[in-house]
């Protein structure tokens, strides 16, 4: 950094930015590089003093490069504790493509040892159908690796279009598997963000999986309340140099008493066990660290709907 | 002989057709319940097999219905592997046999050659539970369907043992179980096993014998299975 990040020192505007007693953060979480070339994290504050009767700032620089490491760890272990509860329905779904190869490849041999004569048509048939579909598996795969992967450490330009259609295509299948349909309303000149990529999926996959929770939970009660048919709505806009995500279901809602508490660490209305009640804050956590906010509006009984507003990156 | 597909995967209803045609069948698939039920009330198939996880209605849905409206049709329904739950529920509603996904072919002609020779009998078979000895060799007998209602208590399994060390249980090929069957078998073999006995079950087709190792019976007892066939062409 530079003394030019302290701003204008103008004695009108020294006082305006930096009020008496006041600690300003001038950059949180920079990556700077120590005298030995290794990278760490760090937070820089200013604060306004005296010193031999003139104004000056002082300047700390803390290392942080621990906390960021830590937080990192965190928001992995949440992801991977999402990705187990899914392992049945992962498993389900590469048992698709694995299946139509087997039998594709058992009928082949069993014609064959019958010496029977398997038709051209057939034969192309199968031979393509094995070909896509260890494509598809492979897919399956490859989707599930990269989301799995731990973010590296610097920011990118992020098309939230694209964390969209990834989350849909891991969980669309599923959420179909449950009567619940995931439709995908995307702003097709959305701006990026400047974030990371597997965060924001990480952010999209809780944010959807929670709305498929509160859908399960109101077509299990057992009245006339109860829907048949879930819907979670998942749109993005633009709102002048804002990026907007909204994450809209029609499943249980949230009590108005508990609005102030979702976002809390360890707050959970799920069974022991279900939930840590850690999503929703590293969710906010991630949001944050992207200058972006959260907000929520909810009918209990009829659903909630998340909305995520970001700074669109200028090029 | 028809035999209707249920399953959302267009893919796997290929190959199935295939492999039935092959095999002299009337192929009908559906690619899912609904439209299944209506494929059903229209061609009135012997056999039907249904995927258990689908979009809409599910197959232990498809199933039941079915088996509500005829109950001579042979339900055969394909699970995925080790999908104990459902696989017991399924047992409950009356299904013929079950099939693990991915499908092998020995699984497919062992629940076909089961499905046609059920569908060729006029009504369920009752429960018999016949008692044989053999030197010191303890036979049972064990044709229809094994439920709750087993008097094989921890008593009889008791009695029995300080008869002889060896007992055999002899399927007939139309053997069939539901949960609460499946719970006693499993605490008659644990008090066998516990004691000291041995126990051989005989005469399971290939997909029993998938389902009692997903339910852990091939720890207490050796499973021997019966001799393969391969539905004719």
């Amino acid at each position: 950094m530079s003394l030019f990040s302290l701003g204008n020192l103008d004695h009108q505007d020294f006082e305006r930015d930096y009020p008496e007693g006041e600690s300003i953060v001038i950059s949180s979480k920079v990556q700077l590089l120590t005298k030995g070339k290794q990278s760490i994290f760090a937070n820089i504050h200013a604060s306004p003093a005296e010193y031999r009767d003139k104004d000056v700032i002082i300047v700390a620089t803390t290392d942080i490069t621990e906390l960021v490491e830590k937080d990192s760890q965190l928001i992995q272990a949440s992801k991977m504790t999402n990705l187990e509860k899914m392992s049945v329905g992962i498993a389900h779904e590469i048992n698709q493509p694995l299946n139509a190869i087997k039998m594709g490849s058992e009928y082949l041999t069993m014609m064959h040892e019958r010496q029977k004569e398997v038709t051209e048509e057939d034969l192309a048939m199968v031979l393509r159908e094995i070909s896509s579909q260890v494509n598809r598996a492979s897919q399956i795969v490859g989707r599930l690796k990269r989301f799995a992967r731990k973010a590296d450490f610097s920011r990118e330009e992020t098309n939230l279009n694209q964390c969209v259609n990834t989350v849909h295509k891991i969980l669309g299948r599923q959420l179909a598997l449950q009567n619940i349909e995931m439709v995908i309303n995307t702003d097709r000149h959305l701006p990026p963000i400047l974030a990371h990529t597997n965060r924001m999926e990480q952010v999209i996959f809780n944010l959807v999986t929670n709305a498929r929770d509160a859908v399960i939970e109101l077509m299990e009660i057992d009245d006339k309340t109860k829907i048949e048919q879930g819907k979670i709505v998942v749109t993005t806009f633009t709102d002048e140099d804002m990026v907007g995500l909204r994450v809209s279901d029609n499943g249980a809602g949230i009590e108005p008493d508990r609005m102030e508490t979702i976002f809390d660490s360890f707050f959970t209305t799920k069974e022991m066990g279900e939930g840590l009640g850690l999503g929703l804050p590293i969710v906010q956590g991630i949001v944050r660290d992207y200058k972006g906010t959260i907000s929520v509006e909810s009918r209990p009984g009829q659903g909630a709907s998340f909305q995520l507003l970001f700074p669109a990156h200028a090029h | 002989m028809k035999i209707l597909i249920i399953d959302d995967e267009k893919p796997t209803l290929s190959m199935f057709r295939l492999f039935l045609a092959a095999y002299g069948y009337e192929v009908h698939t559906a690619e899912n319940g609904d439209q299944g039920l209506q494929i059903f009330e229209l061609e009135k198939p012997e056999i039907v097999f249904t995927d258990i996880r689908m979009p809409g209605m599910d197959g232990l849905e498809v199933l039941d219905r079915i088996r509500k409206a005829d109950p001579k049709c042979q339900v055969v329904v394909i699970t995925g592997h080790g999908d104990m739950e459902r696989a017991l529920e399924a047992m409950d509603l009356g299904a013929s046999d079950f099939i693990n996904k991915p499908v092998e072919r020995q699984a497919l002609n062992a629940a076909l050659v089961r499905a046609e020779k059920r569908a060729s009998r006029s009504e369920e078979p009752e429960f018999h539970f016949k008692v044989e000895r053999e030197n010191d060799k303890t036979i049972f007998n064990v044709e229809g369907r094994l439920s709750g209602d087993w008097g094989g208590s921890e008593l009889q399994a008791a009695e029995v043992i300080s008869n002889s060390n060896t007992i055999e249980f002899r399927f007939h090929p139309d053997f069939s179980i539901d949960r609460a069957g499946v719970l006693k078998l499993t605490q008659f073999l644990q008090t066998v096993d516990e004691k000291g006995g041995h126990v051989r079950l005989t005469g399971l087709s290939f997909n029993y014998i998938r389902f009692f190792e997903m339910v852990g019976i091939h720890k207490m007892a050796q499973l021997i299975p019966g001799k393969d066939e391969e539905p004719g062409i």
